[in-house]
């Protein structure tokens, strides 16, 4: 029946680094393109960073530089270096390393003997140097294959392993590093590693309090109470509460950051809640206690067990092979520590059964309107008419490499909404169609959520509700034309986010589609444009007689055209927050109540476009070719 | 006040104005990053701010007139024969200068109309005291007042513009030779500011307009 035949020729071992370049999801998690933390290009940076920090814990070499110009990332540790004989094994020779055995290394991150293989054979160019005791050795590669084996040489310099890499590029496609990603990778290792400098690109990195250091960074605002910072042997925890809703939760492993938590945070969860709970002898439910908690945790676990290789979400049940549990390790740790920090601090007690008893009171006043809108709900999830869903979610039951994948379309009216349903892939992109523009919900109470329909419908569309657990689309993407209402949807919807699910845009989930504003085409080529300097060259390239086309709406571009935008090659901006200004201050500026200051802001930066006719003999579009060659009007003319 | 779109408008409109130094005040304004949450609102909010000001919702003070009014009168210049036209026809036509909905132009359209000025009209134009609203566009007719013809259009004098996509050219003001906007009034909410000039009667703003054109002392009063 079938042509294919199935016997030994077919059955193929593969070499270690072509078993990395063709299944790079098992090594380093997506590939991506560096605009989303998780990306490809920072697990590598993460993985060589990794064996620089194992040998900081092992107490070798106080300081890391990381040096990253353009495509070329550089790290220099100062451990003991690698042993020169095996210089090119450990990068080389997959299941290589010296973490098996837990002698030379304990409660390391690195397992496996696999990371910097990874690096290698994703890698376009790749250098490994270790210095021993005035001797240097030297390695380079191009994708895992060795292309110089230098013998040894004499220098001065201090002992450590130096590795430089460059992604290649035919793997990770028009992949770009991104300073906020790169920082916060940094900032977790310091945090995690108090004494350890890393210097990037020049500037010095360090924490003295590790994880409170951590909390006062990421958190927005002041904390209600000073932030509680407990140490342990192998724990180190952090809490406080905040003026938000939702929890926030940063887990640690041997100083691995698991974004997805796993056990430990489970635990702490769980054990933050019953001793708050039996401090105070009150039967408070969970929820009401762990209401606007901002939590670090960090845990040292023997031979840990993640969950996959890129180790984001840690499996461990234990704290070593065969020792305790990991519930009953932080539940002892807690029930002691936290316990005789509350008695010993009763103002901090006192803020936080403040802090409870309010998140009791404003559950129990939502409880009511809440009926009414879930049996709303129960109706919207029958037939959510606002949303055209997809066949695979990010919280399915079932195991599927393409949940990450999947993605909701918020779109600006029905206009847009009609080329992204008829173009999409129905697996895993989904299409949410607003009509008009959103209420400014700025200063508005959690109500407004179950009250106004079209963000009770979001609600459930994403199904986070209950919190971030059950969302169902990795990827949220505002998908507004690229004019000024199209700006200000952007800015009404990520304020309705901001305000109410400040979790969802703190793990990346947020995005904005770029849909290109110009498309150039003649009777043989059609280039699209996402910004003018693409512009001019496609003109450069067709000649002047091409024709120029400006969408100014989504519903300008055909649903054919559509298909390149939302496939391989979509482009996303994601939202991220940064640390220059604090979120609040930024929306009651921006989206609050008019004040002076704003009004001599706008009245200072106005952007004034007018197109005037000149001579009469010049063709319109030319004159308008001609003033954007020379700058003179903005891309809205 | 005649677009579909400024319902939400932001809250908080007509405080004082003041004026002083650039970005007091302003969250996050050392980072121009565009990749960030601040870049974004920084950006987004001052094209969006920009253009509702100076191309939705506050009349200019040369002609009295949105961009919208400009651009319905000057196509129905454009469509002028002497015979009432269908205002849907002057809606249709309007689109070539105006980039938005049929709605926020007919709506435009039908106030100019009730004020009674610029505008000559056929048919139930509705009514501002009663709230009676006019009929569909399909119905009603208009043609530009005789006023409107002496008043208002001036080829010789009139700057132009590109429309926005390159394909005709627009006023940037029209020539007006009568103070329409003291006359008509005006009223808008933009971003951050708003405006609001309530209508003066006809004659009497026509009699200061000599007495001024004549450097004679004016003086006003209730």
């Amino acid at each position: 029946m079938s042509e294919t035949s199935y016997n030994e020729d077919t059955i193929r071992s593969l070499d270690w680094k072509e078993h990395i370049r063709l299944r790079p999801g098992m090594y380093i998690g997506k590939l991506g393109d560096g605009s989303s933390f998780d990306d490809g290009v920072y697990i590598l940076i993460k993985e060589v960073l990794d064996n620089c920090i194992d040998e900081f814990v092992m107490g070798h070499g106080k300081k890391v530089d990381v040096t990253i110009e353009g495509q070329r990332v550089e790290v220099r540790d100062f451990g003991r270096g690698v042993p020169l004989g095996k210089v090119i094994d450990v990068v080389s020779k997959i299941n290589t390393g010296a973490k098996y055995d837990s002698k030379a290394f304990k409660k390391s991150v690195g397992l496996n003997g696999v990371g910097t293989k990874a690096v290698n054979a994703l890698s376009g160019y790749f250098k490994i140097e270790s210095v021993r005791d005035g001797q240097l050795k030297r390695a380079e590669f191009d994708r895992g294959v060795l292309r110089k084996d230098e013998k040894l040489v004499k220098t001065d310099e201090p002992n450590g392993t130096r590795v430089v890499f460059e992604p290649d590029t035919d793997m990770f496609k028009n992949y770009q590093f991104r300073v906020p990603h790169i920082e916060r990778l940094i900032w977790n290792y310091c945090y995690l590693n108090t004494g350890l400098s890393i210097y990037y690109n020049g500037q010095k990195y360090q924490s003295k309090n590790g994880l409170l250091d951590l909390l006062v960074e990421k958190m927005d605002g002041e904390p209600l109470y000073p932030i509680i910072h407990l140490r342990g042997d192998d724990i180190e925890v952090a809490i406080t509460h905040a003026n938000h809703y939702g929890e926030e939760y940063y887990s640690f492993v041997n100083g691995q950051h698991t974004t997805q938590g796993g056990t430990h945070q489970g635990a702490f969860r769980e054990v933050v809640a019953k001793t708050i709970k039996e401090f105070f002898k009150k039967d408070w439910e969970a929820g009401d206690v762990r209401t606007g908690i901002v939590a670090a945790i960090s845990v040292k676990v023997i031979e840990p067990v993640f969950e996959s290789q890129t180790k984001t979400k840690l499996g461990s049940l234990e704290i070593e092979p065969g020792g305790q549990s990991m519930r009953g390790f932080i539940g002892d740790f807690l029930g002691r520590e936290l316990n005789n920090f509350l008695h010993k601090n009763p103002e901090v007690a006192d803020v936080l059964q403040q802090r409870i008893l309010n998140n009791e009171r404003e559950r129990k006043e939502l409880s009511g309107i809440r009926k009414l809108a879930r049996d709303r709900a129960k109706k919207a999830n029958l037939h959510n008419r606002k949303l055209r869903d997809c066949r695979i979610h990010l919280n399915d039951p079932k195991k599927d490499d393409r949940k990450e994948g999947s993605t909701l379309f918020i779109t600006e009216g029905d206009s847009a909404s009609g080329s992204i349903t008829k173009s999409r892939n129905v697996n895993l992109q989904a299409v949410f169609s607003l009509k008009g523009k959103p209420l400014n919900c700025y200063g508005l109470t959690k109500k407004i959520v179950y009250e106004n329909e079209e963000f009770n419908l979001i609600q459930a569309a994403l199904n986070i509700e209950d919190g971030m657990d059950g969302l169902r689309y990795n990827r949220i993407v505002i998908a507004t034309d690229a004019d000024v209402d199209g700006m200000h949807i952007r800015l009404l919807l990520m304020t309705f986010f901001l305000q109410f699910f400040p979790d969802l845009v703190k793990n990346d989930h947020l995005y904005i589609l770029q849909t290109p504003l110009f498309r150039v085409r003649n009777k043989k080529e059609t280039h699209y444009c996402y910004s003018d300097d693409e512009r001019q060259r496609a003109i450069m390239k067709l000649g002047k007689s091409a024709e120029i086309t400006r969408f100014k709406g989504l519903g300008e571009i055909s649903p054919d055209e559509f298909k390149n935008f939302i496939g391989e090659d979509i482009r996303l901006e994601p939202v991220m927050i940064t640390k220059d200004a604090v979120v609040q201050d930024l929306l009651s500026f921006y989206m609050g109540k008019n004040t002076p200051d704003r009004q001599e802001f706008i009245i200072a930066n106005l952007k004034v476009e007018k197109d005037i006719v000149e001579e009469k003999a010049e063709h319109p579009a030319k004159a308008i070719a001609r003033k954007l060659a020379e700058n003179e009007v903005e891309l809205d003319a | 006040m005649s677009d579909e779109l400024t319902n939400n408008e932001e809250t908080g409109n007509g405080e004082e104005p003041t004026s002083g130094p650039q970005g007091k005040g302003v969250p996050g304004t050392q980072g121009n990053d565009s990749f960030s949450v601040s870049g974004m609102y920084r950006t987004w909010f001052l094209d969006y701010a920009s253009y509702v000001i100076l191309e939705r919702a506050v009349p200019a003070l040369y002609d009295g007139l949105k961009p919208v009014q400009r651009r319905i009168l000057h196509s129905m210049k454009d469509l002028d024969d002497g015979r009432y036209n269908k205002v849907a026809n002057i809606i249709g036509h309007t689109m070539q200068y105006h980039p938005h909905g049929d709605a926020s132009i007919g709506d435009a359209l039908v106030q100019l109309g009730q004020k009674d000025l610029l505008i000559d009209c056929q048919g139930n134009w509705g009514n501002t005291l009663t709230g009676d609203s006019a009929a569909a566009p399909r119905y009603i007719e208009a043609r530009l007042s005789k006023f409107a013809h002496d008043v208002v259009f001036n080829p010789k004098t009139t700057e132009w513009q590109l429309s926005y996509d390159g394909r005709n050219k627009e006023p940037i003001f029209l020539p007006v030779k009568f103070p329409l906007l003291l006359a008509q009034g005006g009223e808008g909410i933009a971003v951050g500011l708003s405006c609001k000039v309530l209508p003066h009667n006809f004659n009497e703003v026509d009699r200061c307009k000599h007495r001024m054109l004549a450097e004679k002392v004016l003086r006003s009063g209730p």
